[in-house]
């Protein structure tokens, strides 16, 4: 018995330091790689914001936000440090979509707010939907952003559109309310 | 002795290339092979992030083949090979964010692709680590070898073009990405787009295999042929040495 | 609730036969080739394949989401979830052989080459990936293991007449069969029209 549980210690102990070893690897890595994945992902939302509202020179830091889709807003400034509108970052997924996350302009006043573009970070609908819901829904809802095509989420990736248009409708109730209306 | 060590080496590198390549001859890893071959980018990318798992696991199992006692062998071998494998997620994610995103879930199931765990088992905890660094590099320059022939073919028919920049960054020209125009031009479009979708990645490789099946029954067709040949005349040879005064056969039809 | 129980329905179906795991998402095409012509020993090894994705996506997605999570090491995922899948085959073989040993018998083989599936690895990585929550990362389960245990007794049965006809020698066997799998994946391309 005392054989056995003394090999059984020495697997079991070599098991255990193979797992921490590669634990702390693993870990170790990630201390360097973390930076450099946010800084892309800054990157990318930097495409993102010129794409959405053309004239952005700088945009303010990310003001972070709780809501079901919304994390968080930057203010869009143009050259003579005007403020264009906010670009809101949205990310959900719901039944058989992926994570999906969009950034998507509102402007104007709280009275009337104005929609704006909307730019894919990821989209979360994969295969032929994503190239559905993007050719069929988002193309023509960036051609001319309003309430009208907004609303024609059956498109052949509904599921994908409805949850587009939730994010929309979210972020511009959350405009409105930051504007100080109700 | 020296020369028969080298002679070894050097077969152990070569086989994983072409004669027993992991993909073409031993039919294991296909699961990447289909999916990830749309763009010939992509092929690339992924064969080369592949030969760095292989070889890294090939070299620290080969290291540590006299510590890990035979009981614990396959979940040791597992946590090497996935260790190694988030290593390169990590540093692809962080570097290539662009190869990360296309190939999606195909990074992480590179843990149980078999060519890694099965040339952890059957070679890496027998050889020396220097025959088992070989070995990685072979198979994996094998795998990249038959990625990019299917990448080739797909992407060509698929698409009508190949891509150069979308995933490699600093191909870019002017910011752009580079496009050869094959089966394409300004008003005229002759690519086949079933190719890119997954039925044509099972019509290109099942093509492939037959292909290579064709050559191979040549070649034991031929053989064959010569073993008679040779069995032949060796029969011939030690008849006429049985009886020389034999004459030789006549043709029979002369009595008729 | 309702809305909820309509939409795990349809991923089911979505994952079962639009984004179908061998045809369309290529996981577990290494088993799916060589499983043969045995229609028998294709049908068992579906249903093994059928337990170990749900029992892994039951026990991986608690893991995830309650333990590396909230300790900040989302990255040890695959580590974790390899080794959860394994220990998972140990016991399912054990309890097939102890309950039914003629079914342990036929699955031979393909029982421990169950953990190197993709298939399993696949969903249950995609779970943790897209952010689904738990009623879909079982739709997923349930659907990706029916799909296949559907296709590869599909497979199965074609395989078992394709081979009492004459092919021309080069295609005898892998070629033909990877075609023939091309040729179901086209059939389930005339799916991705549903306007799910």
């Amino acid at each position: 018995m005392n054989e056995n549980l003394k090999r059984y210690f020495k697997v079991g102990g070599l098991l255990c330091a193979l797992g921490a070893i590669s634990a702390l690897l693993i870990t170790g890595l990630n201390v360097f790689t973390a930076p450099q994945i946010q800084a892309n992902q800054q990157e990318k939302k930097a495409v993102g914001l010129k794409i959405v509202y053309s004239e952005t020179v700088s945009w303010s830091d990310d003001v972070t936000l709780s809501g079901t889709y919304l994390t968080s807003y930057n203010v869009c400034y143009d050259a003579a440090e005007q403020e264009i509108g906010y670009v809101y970052s949205a990310t959900g997924s719901s039944g058989v979509v992926k994570t999906t996350k969009l950034l998507i302009g509102v402007s104007g006043t709280a009275e009337a707010p104005e929609l704006g573009k909307i730019y894919f970070i990821t989209n979360g609908a994969t295969g032929a939907y994503g190239v559905t819901v993007e050719n069929n829904y988002v193309d023509p809802y960036n051609a001319s952003p309003s309430d009208s095509t907004l609303g024609e989420v059956k498109c052949g990736a509904t599921v994908a559109a409805s949850l587009i248009k939730a994010m929309v409708e979210e972020a511009r109730s959350s405009y409105v309310a930051s504007k100080g209306g109700h | 002795m020296d020369e028969i060590a080298r002679k070894r080496h050097h077969e152990s590198f070569v086989a994983g290339i072409i004669k027993e390549n992991p993909l073409f001859v031993a039919i294991l890893g296909t699961c990447p092979a289909l999916a990830v071959t749309t763009t010939l980018e992509a092929a690339i990318g992924m064969g080369v992030l592949f030969t760095f798992v292989l070889l890294g696991s090939n070299v620290l199992i080969s290291a540590l083949r006299k510590l890990i006692p035979e009981e614990v062998e396959t979940p040791a071998y597992i946590v090497i090979v996935a260790t190694f494998v988030t290593i390169v997620k990590m540093l692809c994610e962080a570097y290539i964010p662009n190869l990360y995103s296309t190939l999606g879930v195909f990074l992480a199931l590179l843990v149980v692709n078999c060519i890694v765990l099965g040339r952890a088992e059957a070679f890496a905890n027998k050889n020396s680590v220097y025959d088992s660094f070989l070995d990685g590099i072979g198979n994996g320059i094998g795998y990249t070898l038959a990625l990019i022939v299917i990448a080739l073919i797909r992407e060509v028919l698929g698409t009508g073009m190949l891509t150069f920049g979308d995933i490699f960054t600093f191909l870019k020209i002017n910011g752009e990405s580079v496009h050869l125009y094959l089966l394409k031009g300004p008003t005229w479009d002759y690519s086949i787009y079933l190719f890119g979708t997954p039925a044509g990645a099972f019509f290109v490789f099942g093509v492939i295999m037959a292909v290579l099946a064709y050559r191979a029954n040549k070649k034991k067709d031929r053989e064959a042929t010569e073993r008679r040949a040779r069995a032949f005349a060796a029969a011939e040879a030690a008849k006429k040495a049985a009886s020389p005064s034999t004459a030789p056969l006549a043709p029979k039809g002369g009595n008729d | 609730m309702y809305a909820y129980f309509v939409s795990f329905l349809l991923s089911i179906v979505t994952y079962l036969l639009i984004d179908n795991v061998v045809l369309t998402r290529f996981y577990g095409i290494c088993s799916f080739v060589g499983v043969g012509n045995k229609v028998k020993s294709a049908f068992s090894m579906g249903l093994a394949v059928v337990f170990v994705i749900v029992f892994a996506t039951l026990i991986c997605f608690p893991i995830y989401y309650y333990v590396l999570v909230p300790a900040g090491l989302p990255f040890m995922d695959t580590v974790v979830y390899i080794l959860v899948i394994a220990c998972l085959v140990q016991v399912v073989g054990f309890f097939i052989k102890k309950y039914s040993p003629a079914l342990y018998k036929s699955l031979g083989i393909y029982l421990p080459l169950i953990t190197t599936n993709c298939a399993v690895l696949g969903v249950v990585t995609e779970n943790s990936n897209s952010g689904f929550d738990f009623g879909i990362s079982m739709a997923n389960a349930l659907g990706t293991s029916i799909g296949y245990l559907l296709m590869i007794v599909i497979f199965a049965c074609i395989r078992m007449r394709l081979d009492s006809y004459s092919a021309p020698r080069a295609m005898k066997g892998v070629p033909l069969a990877l075609i023939t799998a091309g040729l179901m994946a086209m059939a389930l391309m005339g799916l991705t029209g549903l306007g799910v």
